[in-house]
């Protein structure tokens, strides 16, 4: 039995429809995100999925049961905010206790419990304290403390880490994760931020103006992206798209000549698609690789970053298409030197005209 | 435009002296009546009028220095007068910030159809003059038999208020969204979500419009007048008034009912004053 589950939910703001047909099914304990840019719709599904809104159609069930038109409080559902949405006139225990008051439980199992969730969190000594005394990170854990205390069948995270900084950030990820091992419930996260997505969910769930554009796990979505959106959108840096034709379609792949008259394969399955058809190439930034042999595209070099593990060149094919390159080490090029960038056929995404992509043949074992 | 909100900066040293000059003979002419007021409570009766004027409390020097307080506040049922507006205008206050709260909170937060319509008809009721209203509200009044009792001045501060209301609908609306939001997830009902949430939030505001209708109904003149009959259900201002008769005026006597009257606002804002200015200041400013 799927905890929680979508079934063709839309959403409509007057005439304007935000959410198209969205269904997908998650399953007990599971940590899901929500991924896509500003205005995607993630954020209004999540106020579905908690019942601050309301689905225009479509039916919803969380552990087995129709939900629709319920109550928040009926759904079993704990939500966290962007904005922590902690009550600055109580102190951090009352903020904890706060659903199990509206729950009048006796005082000792308040007590018990917010204790309990305050042990969790490392909040033991700041129970006194009012949100304006604390640090954010220190915020979110109570936001979190008043979604773990009350036992949810499910919890909904609303971009909770978007208002700290990148270092605290990154610490507050693998709390997060560390909290999910131990609860063991479902969650389902919101985030713009594909690198969230990637490292802490089990499956991510990909919108793109109201569409679910793919539901896979974090290298399904990297190694197998269903459509051109999720290939750009997964992955950092980005991925680099040429735009070419297809030059020869064989048992074992394509051929395709870029803009730049170079004749790039792939092996990707093009049935279906025939010699002259516009296509895309895509090819991940940490999949090309200097060709001393010089084959492969010529590149004119603009900007280089050296991160010390990995150098990131910039670059121009002759055309003018920008192509980015994620190198291992320490990389010794200049801006305005030109070089060959080698590309595996393995590695090549291929995307047809509608965006949608050729099954590869040699993804990796996932 | 950065605006420079020190005038000492970058302003010469006369223009600072003339500004400061100005400002001080304001003051004096905002606290001339005051001063004379409190200076005739210290008065004989027979120097009042005297010619030429004389700032001197001829009776801080005599046997009774505060026999004028002493007189009303023992002879003349004053602490009666005091009593009944403290009672009424602490009431009449409770009403306003009852009444406006609960309006202010559902125009700004509730999804109600047509709430903006209503709202503007509240607040067009703050544009007719009392004047247009006292006929037909000692009418309805009368009609209740509610004539020399004081639920006139005090029922309809629990019903209305288009001052109050404004200000919190304001002041709600600056607050998040997401906490009523998150109480609402977490099993609050929409009036738990206002009493245990939004409400004490609202501190600075709701204490302000306390302030505000505890300072008006004390002064009020109009309603007690018309509504109040008896001696013993007077309040401060028909009070004094009884100092003033078609023959005679007991000036010194009104000079002090007039500052003992002014004390507990004076009192009231200065304990309220830092809530009363983040209440108006808060309603403004979206945190």
């Amino acid at each position: 039995m799927a905890a929680l589950e979508l079934n063709k939910i839309t959403k409509s703001f007057g005439q304007t429809e935000v959410l198209h047909d969205i269904s997908l099914a998650v399953k007990d304990g599971e940590f899901i995100v929500f991924v896509g840019p500003s205005g995607c719709g993630k954020s209004t599904l999540l106020r579905i999925i908690a019942g601050l809104d309301d689905q225009t159609t479509g039916q919803l069930h969380i552990d087995g049961d129709e939900v629709t038109g319920r109550e928040p409080i009926e759904r079993g559902v704990a939500m966290v905010f962007q904005s922590y949405a902690l009550y600055p006139h109580l102190t951090v225990f009352e903020n904890i206790a706060f659903p199990l008051r509206l729950q009048k439980l006796p005082k000792p199992e308040v007590n018990s419990r917010v204790q309990a969730a305050a042990q969790t969190l490392n909040l033991m000594d700041r129970l006194q304290h009012k949100p304006s005394q604390l640090s954010g990170g220190q915020r979110q854990r109570v936001a979190i403390g008043r979604a773990i205390v009350r036992d949810p069948k499910l919890f909904l995270f609303d971009e909770p880490l978007s208002n700290l900084d990148a270092s605290l950030r990154g610490a507050m990820r693998v709390e997060l994760s560390e909290l999910h091992q131990k609860l063991r419930t479902t969650m389902v996260y919101v985030t713009h931020d594909q690198v969230e997505a990637m490292t802490m969910a089990n499956r991510i769930v990909v919108l793109n103006g109201g569409v679910l554009e793919q539901f896979g796990t974090p290298m399904e979505l990297y190694h197998k992206p269903r459509t051109r959106f999720v290939a750009g959108f997964i992955g950092q840096p980005g991925m680099n798209f040429l735009r070419a034709t297809l030059s020869e379609v064989t048992d074992t792949g394509i051929a395709a000549m870029t803009t730049d008259q170079t004749n790039l394969t792939a092996h990707v399955d093009g049935a279906g698609h025939s010699v002259g058809a516009a296509v895309e190439l895509g090819i991940r930034p940490d999949d090309l690789q200097l060709s001393p042999a010089e084959e492969g595209l010529q590149v004119a070099v603009r900007v280089i970053e050296r991160l010390g593990a990995s150098t990131i060149m910039y670059g121009n094919l002759e055309d003018g298409t920008a192509i980015c390159a994620a190198l291992d080490g320490l990389v010794r090029l200049s801006p305005g030197e030109t070089v060959h960038l080698a590309i595996d056929p393995d590695t090549v995404h291929v995307f047809d005209a509608a965006g949608l992509a050729l099954p590869r043949r040699t993804a990796p074992d996932l | 435009m950065k605006t420079d909100i020190h005038p000492s900066r970058g302003t010469g040293r006369g223009t600072l002296f003339a500004l400061y000059a100005v400002l001080i003979a304001y003051a004096l002419i905002t606290l001339m009546p005051f001063i004379w007021m409190l200076v005739t409570s210290f008065k004989e009766a027979r120097d009042v009028f005297k010619l030429p004027p004389s700032f001197v409390p001829t009776k801080l020097f005599t046997d009774e220095p505060f026999g004028n307080y002493t007189e009303i506040w023992t002879q003349r049922d004053f602490v009666i007068f005091f009593r009944n507006s403290a009672f009424v205008s602490f009431m009449a206050a409770i009403g306003q910030v009852f009444a406006t709260s609960l309006a202010g909170y559902a125009f700004a937060r509730l999804d109600l159809p047509g709430k903006n319509w209503l709202f503007a008809l509240v607040l067009v009721t703050a544009f007719v003059p009392v004047e247009v209203t006292i006929i037909p509200e000692f009418l309805i009044m009368r009609g209740l038999g509610w004539i020399d009792t004081f639920l006139p001045l005090i029922v309809p501060s629990f019903l209305v208020g288009a001052f109050g209301t404004f200000m919190l609908r304001e002041y709600f609306g600056s607050l998040p969204k997401d906490y009523g939001d998150a109480a609402y997830v977490d099993g609050a009902t929409p009036f738990q979500i206002f009493w245990k949430v939004y409400l004490p939030l609202a501190q600075p505001a709701l204490v302000s419009i306390f302030v505000i209708a505890f300072i008006n109904n004390w002064d009020e003149l109009l309603r007690p007048l018309l509504f109040l009959n008896s001696d013993e259900l007077k309040t401060v201002p028909l009070g004094l008034m009884s100092f003033v008769s078609q023959y005679e005026a007991s000036w010194t006597l009104l000079m002090a009912g007039s500052v003992i009257s002014t004390l507990p606002l004076i009192v009231i804002y200065m304990l309220t004053q830092r809530y009363v200015l983040q209440g108006f200041v808060g309603g403004g400013v979206k945190g």
